[in-house]
């Protein structure tokens, strides 16, 4: 019988004694002693689908959905399938605009389970190895520990054992949603959204939990401004050792890896064996300690298994090539699936001996073997790395250089490899070029691949284009070094007691945070030209997963990674990485503790009233320039409901949904006045909340405009204009056509362009805000004068 | 619909000078691409030029097309696309809404694709062409898959048809 902890909950329909008459009681034993009266319960603790539906249709009703379909039918029930173009509907009478909302939740229901199961499966671990009464501490700088936790379940967690109540209620909202998505459930897509939204915040929910409960536990940096560097590319391992390599976010295995090394005198990761990850469980590994190795972000996973570097593969979850292990039996390299969400059809081998499983990994008897204990998993990699190493030293799948030009002779430049690139990348051209020799086109397109592997799918020839890329890559894969900072966690109260009024003020001109996947348009080292530019300007840049490694990538001109240029503070001018996917929730619960902190606003199970105030006064914006997966939907959702608006890169348009504004509806862009209960036009303010970039440039323009909001004062508007404005000169040629709806007063006018800006403001015929400062809110409710 | 090459500039060009308001946008590959030493820019401008078309300039295209002093329109493709749903919109002042024929150029593939995939769905009063080298399924006329030099071809071909 399992025991766990949680509420008991029993009813009586009619008690009396002598003491007490009551009819219908409830009562709630365990989850009592959480919440202590810290502070007045708001509105929607707990909320389910419905309580948050009147915030969303608010907002939504200023950014409307925009719908982009990616297929035009819909396959999801027998009826089908149903053709829905231009006005048709389904045999169920969905029509297409619907459809798509439909889908968006399930991406959203998809993300959220994701983190929610990742969280659940590491919580049950940690909770065997350290116990339910482990103390939630997040040390002396942070007394806010867990930001959504308050605001969303309005209750402030202490112990290891309190997450249990928090994931209970992120599994129950996600079956309710996903059961919305069935045929002839919800039949709105303003309620679709709206649901979506709901699981967005979810997902922030539950990645919090993910996060906080490694962070005590495994002895994470706790907000550590100043988390040590450590190394990441292809060539920062030390190819003459035994290696183990762990691919995907989960990390306690890779944990395990490590302390059965410490445990079995082999001392720290580098020594006797490399310990390296791919994607974002190589983040988490670093946070434990910085002699773990980042190979880099997901884009890489196909090169570096081809490499044949690693001597095991451990797969832990989420973001795993689904072709892993077929790709680590050419190169001869075993492979652990090490959770029960990802098994790769291998035999559970979880019961027998580790020298047993070992001896049928080291004689090939099996491709690989799913162990379902962690601890396990960590005797039987290391054992197994340091018994194949010398067993597999010359097997690779990567062609050497001279090879190149005899594996693209076959090549007849039919351009299939290109019609298949998710980029349009010119492989035809490049192979085409190595058939007759010259293999520089092909090295060319080493920093821009992003290792999907669909042209060599594509390839009739059966040419492994994306092998021959790497090949020609092979001086810069074997030397490719960068430094990236350790995932520091969450943002210290301390920071946020000293930005929180900058950025409220518009004198800190946004906070940027580079987030999402490997799904990149262009050299990932764009990502970091983006983050240094804008750390340069003097906005605080914080980052996560693939995100965070792409900006190491990056080097200035005196070849300086950008974590080697700017402080890793939540401040003016720094860069932070707050850690892996699961650490993005820490970049939003900086929003939500500049409303606590800084603004005294209550959390309580008050979502609304911060979405509201995070909306209008902190100007956030996020950039996924590579977003790809269905976490990267919720991620972003849950950043759009709580008030911070998203840039994604062009692929992103596949998500089927945008929140975009139209400025010239002046009525959806005005909010009242919580000083009068006047309503007042507030401009773009921000104009959009989630927004597809075709260019790097326009990114980057797009990123300062959005971090533009309604409360800047009017020196904190000028910080603001002088960097939109100066950015979209650099990149567009001329002043924007918008200012004349940006600029409320003379003052707010960039001192560098003032006398261009008048001269323009004049000519369109601009006057002067009527009302250029006020106390913004949508909520009716927050009006504290009431309009007779 | 793919059109066959030998007719696809002339259909193309009885299709642009019989829309009543006809808008040409082209995204960053303009500034990029090169046929025989020529970028698409100046093909695009010679297009809009014969029709008296606004231009579209998405991304951070702009640029180039004040250097050649043409006065492009800027906006970001979605949001030139989110506007072009609503028949009551026009980008150029002269002439009354809806912009009944919309004609894409150089814009990343995917990106292209789904904005095409919403005009298809939700913008009924208006047709739509591109000008690109690869098929578009989503368009209701496109090239079919051609080579550089064919490409060429046939954005001379419907710059002379237009006249």
């Amino acid at each position: 019988m399992e025991i766990r902890k949680g509420p008991a909950r029993f009813s009586l329909k009619e008690l009396r004694t002598n003491m007490i008459q009551a009819k219908d009681l409830e009562v709630t034993i365990g989850r009592l002693a959480m919440e202590e009266e810290w502070e007045p319960q708001g509105p929607t603790p707990f909320p389910g689908i419905k309580d948050l539906r009147a915030w969303d249709f608010k907002f939504l009703s200023r950014y409307k959905p925009f719908y982009a379909p990616f297929c035009d039918l819909c396959c999801l029930c027998t009826y089908g399938k149903c053709d829905l173009t231009a006005g048709r509907r389904g045999a169920c009478g969905i029509d297409i605009k619907t459809q798509q909302a439909r889908i968006v939740l399930l991406a959203c229901c998809i993300g959220a389970a994701t983190h929610t199961a990742h969280a659940r499966h590491l919580l049950e671990h940690l909770l065997l190895k350290y116990g339910e009464d482990y103390p939630i501490n997040l040390g002396p700088e942070i007394e806010c520990e867990m930001p959504h936790v308050r605001l969303v379940c309005g209750i402030k967690p202490k112990t290891l054992g309190d997450l249990t109540y928090i994931l209970d209620y992120c599994e129950e909202q996600i079956v309710q949603c996903l059961a919305a998505v069935h045929t002839g459930q919800e039949g709105n897509y303003l309620d679709f959204e709206s649901k979506a939204l709901h699981m967005g915040m979810i997902d922030h929910v539950a990645m919090e939990v993910a996060d906080v409960e490694q962070i005590i536990t495994y002895g994470y940096p706790k907000g550590d401004p100043n988390a040590p560097l450590t190394e990441i590319g292809c060539g920062c391992v030390d190819v003459t050792k035994p290696l183990t390599l762990s691919i995907g976010h989960n990390v306690a295995p890779s944990i395990e890896i490590i302390d059965y090394l410490r445990k079995a005198g082999l001392g720290e990761p580098g020594q006797a064996i490399e310990v390296a990850g791919l994607c974002c469980t190589a983040h988490d590994m670093t946070r434990y300690t910085n002699q773990a190795k980042i190979i880099g972000p997901m884009s890489y996973e196909l090169r570096f298994i081809r490499s044949g570097i690693a001597d095991v593969i451990v797969l832990d979850e989420q973001c795993i090539r689904t072709d892993a292990v077929e790709e680590a039996w050419r190169v001869k390299t075993p492979v652990i699936a090490a959770n029960e969400r990802a098994c790769y059809g291998l035999p559970d081998l979880t019961e027998l001996p580790v020298e047993a499983i070992v001896n049928k990994l080291v004689r090939r008897e099996i491709k690989g073997a799913a162990i379902f204990d962690p601890e396990k998993v960590g005797a039987v990699a290391v054992l197994t790395a340091l018994r194949m190493q010398p067993l597999r030293k010359k097997y690779k799948a990567i062609p050497d250089i001279d090879q190149i030009k005899q594996a693209a002779s076959p090549c007849t430049f039919c351009s299939k490899c290109r019609r298949n690139c998710p980029w349009d990348l010119p492989t035809d051209e490049a192979v085409n070029a190595a058939k007759h020799g010259n293999i520089e086109p092909l090295a060319q397109l080493y920093d821009r691949c992003i290792g999907c592997g669909r042209c060599e799918e594509a390839c009739p020839q059966h040419i492994p284009v994306h092998s021959l890329i790497v090949a020609a890559g092979e001086r810069k894969f074997k030397t490719e070094k960068f430094k990236v900072r350790v995932g520091r966690g969450p943002i210290l109260d301390t920071e946020i007691r000293e930005v929180g009024a900058p950025i409220v003020l518009g004198e800190i001109p946004g906070v940027v945070a580079y987030v999402g996947c490997a799904n990149w348009p262009t050299p990932m080292s764009d990502v970091g030209r983006m983050a240094y530019e804008f750390a340069r300007r003097g906005y605080i840049v914080t980052s996560t997963g693939c995100s965070a490694m792409a900006i190491a990538f990056y080097k200035d001109e005196e070849g300086r990674s950008p974590y080697e240029v700017f402080g890793g503070g939540f401040l003016r001018g720094e860069l932070s990485n707050e850690g892996s996917c699961v650490a993005n929730p820490h970049i939003s619960d900086a929003c939500i503790k500049i409303a606590y902190i800084y603004a005294r606003r209550n959390l309580r199970g008050n979502y609304e009233e911060i979405a509201d105030y995070i909306l209008n006064r902190v100007g956030a914006c996020g950039v996924a320039w590579g977003a790809m997966s269905q976490k990267a939907a919720s991620i972003a959702t849950g950043f759009n409901r709580i008030g911070v608006p998203v840039i994604v890169g062009p692929q992103g348009l596949k998500y089927r949904r945008l929140y975009l504004g139209r400025v010239e509806d002046e009525e959806s862009f005005k909010v009242y006045d919580a000083r009068t209960g006047e309503r007042v036009f507030v401009g773009p303010a921000p104009e959009h909340l989630v927004y597809v970039a075709e260019t790097v440039e326009e990114c980057m323009v797009w990123t300062a405009k959005l971090c533009i909001r309604p409360s800047d004062t009017t020196k904190g508007r000028m910080i603001k204009l002088t960097n939109y404005v100066d950015l979209y000169k650099k990149f567009y040629g001329k002043l924007p056509e918008d200012l004349p709806m940006l600029v409320r007063t003379e003052a707010d006018i960039p001192v560098t362009f003032k006398d261009e800006i008048m001269e323009f403001l004049k000519a369109k015929g601009w006057q002067p805000h009527p009302m250029p400062s006020i106390d913004p809110t949508m909520l009716e409710r927050l009006i504290r004068v009431k309009r007779v | 619909m793919a059109l066959s090459p030998d007719k696809a500039p002339t259909i193309y060009a009885a299709l642009t000078k019989r829309a009543k308001n006809p808008l040409l946008i082209v995204g960053k590959y303009v500034l990029e691409f090169e046929l025989d030493g020529k970028l698409l820019i100046d093909y695009a401008i010679e297009i809009a030029r014969k029709r008296d078309m606004p231009i579209v300039a998405t991304a951070h295209t702009l640029k180039g097309f004040l250097e050649r002093n043409f006065p492009a329109v800027s906006m970001g493709l979605v949001d030139i696309v989110n506007r072009l749903q609503d028949p009551n919109f026009t980008v150029d002042p002269r002439k009354p809404p809806p912009h009944d024929l919309v004609l894409f150029l150089g814009i990343t593939y995917q990106f292209a694709s789904q904005g095409l995939s919403t005009l298809k769905h939700f913008a009924p009063h208006l047709k739509t062409i591109t000008l690109c080298k690869w098929y578009h399924p989503n368009a209701d006329w496109s090239f079919p898959n051609v080579k550089n030099e064919e490409w060429k071809q046939l954005l001379e071909a419907f710059i002379k048809a237009l006249g």
